[in-house]
């Protein structure tokens, strides 16, 4: 069983279907859900679902307020809201199933964090926000002289420092959503081999796989959270190094 | 397939580039739309929240100088009651005292009267 990507060319670039699919699903489900809690919006008693929204932005403010001290910027705030619930949609969506078809096998429905494109595409998004809002707090000749900090010598390792930052935090995120990912599809598949050897056979390798696999679900849930939140705390502590820069 | 490689690895261009596009478009929708009005509730509710603790607390100071004056009064009201009472009782002792007093000059008057109107009958 070997999966392939349902590649298209357009324009001279290539696109992903699958990972076209199940991001825009992914942020559609972010969309409806806040819309979802904000439809009653009052400013008196708030109702369950404005609660469990609130309750999102007060955690990512707490991050902020750890991590850079203030909690007071909006967009910053919005970007860590949405990050965190987008990746945490994102990291169940290949939980429950994962959908393959075609001749040639194609992937078309799996978490879109389990493939580095998009990963390291966030998390280039995320380092290039920390360069752009240095050089937008502390003028662009602070920026360039903080590639010679502390001494003139380290030039080098800052500038390694910053493809590393970014290396992993994309790469952290996709390991784990894909490791997640190729657990669940071997115990599938172990099913399926079984079934193919007869029905007996099936049931029986079925039922073996099937307490493995619950409890491997429940874990990628956990994973799933966990690495959305570790995604959105760097981010924070990245922004919060180059706000608090001028004061070191 | 894809528009170069890293290390052998195909990466594919407009992938990333829609990814780009779709979240910074979320997270665009998710701050004009939604978050903004949200913490803007909740920035109110949390002013509020403080407006009615301050207003709740100089309540509280100016029932508990009420309470104060309030007891006062009742004391000094008690007392004036109970120097009524006891004025009332001296007073009603007296009144009783001289009414017992009318009540056994009438009986006697009115035992020497018929005393006397027995005496006249018999002498007739």
């Amino acid at each position: 069983m070997h999966a392939t990507r349902p590649l298209v060319q357009i324009f001279g670039l290539t696109f992903d279907l699958s990972i076209i699919i199940t991001s825009t699903i992914a942020a559609l489900v972010v969309l409806v859900f806040a819309y979802a809690c904000t439809r009653h919006i009052t400013a008196k008693k708030p109702g369950k679902m404005q609660n469990l929204l609130e309750w999102v932005i007060e955690f990512v403010q707490n991050i902020m307020v750890n991590s850079m001290g203030r909690k007071d910027n909006l967009f910053i705030l919005a970007g860590g809201v949405g990050l965190i619930l987008y990746l945490f949609i994102a990291n169940i969506m290949g939980v429950p199933f994962s959908f393959i078809a075609g001749a040639d096998h194609a992937t078309w429905w799996k978490s879109p964090t389990a493939d580095a494109h998009v990963t390291m595409t966030l998390a280039i998004m995320m380092i290039v926000y920390t360069h752009f809002i240095h050089i937008r707090l502390h003028g662009l000749k602070n920026y360039f002289l903080s590639f010679f900090k502390p001494f003139k010598a380290l030039f080098a390792i800052n500038i390694l420092e910053q493809f590393c930052t970014t290396l992993t935090l994309g790469l952290r995120l996709f390991g784990n959503i894909y490791a997640g990912e190729v657990m669940l599809g071997i115990l599938a598949a172990a099913a399926m081999k079984g079934f193919q050897s007869g029905i007996f056979i099936g049931i029986g390798s079925s039922m073996l796989a099937a307490i493995p696999m619950m409890i491997w679900q429940v874990f990628c849930l956990f994973i799933g959270a966990i690495q959305a939140y570790i995604f959105v705390t760097l981010f924070m502590v990245y922004i919060g190094q180059r706000v608090n820069e001028a004061t070191t | 397939m894809g528009e170069f490689e890293i290390f052998g690895m195909p990466v594919s261009l407009g992938t990333m580039i829609f990814q780009a596009v779709i979240f910074t478009a979320l997270i665009w929708i998710l701050k004009q739309k939604f978050l903004s009005k949200l913490v803007g509730a909740m920035e109110s509710r949390r002013e509020s929240i403080d407006n009615q603790l301050n207003l709740a607390e100089t309540y509280k100071h100016e029932a508990e100088e009420e309470l104060l004056k309030q007891r006062e009064m009742t004391e000094k009201a008690t007392q004036e009651a109970k120097q009524i009472i006891a004025k009332a009782r001296e007073e009603a002792n007296i009144i009783v005292k001289a009414a017992r007093k009318e009540a056994f000059t009438i009986r006697t008057e009115a035992y020497e009267n018929e005393r006397r109107a027995l005496k006249g009958r018999g002498a007739s």
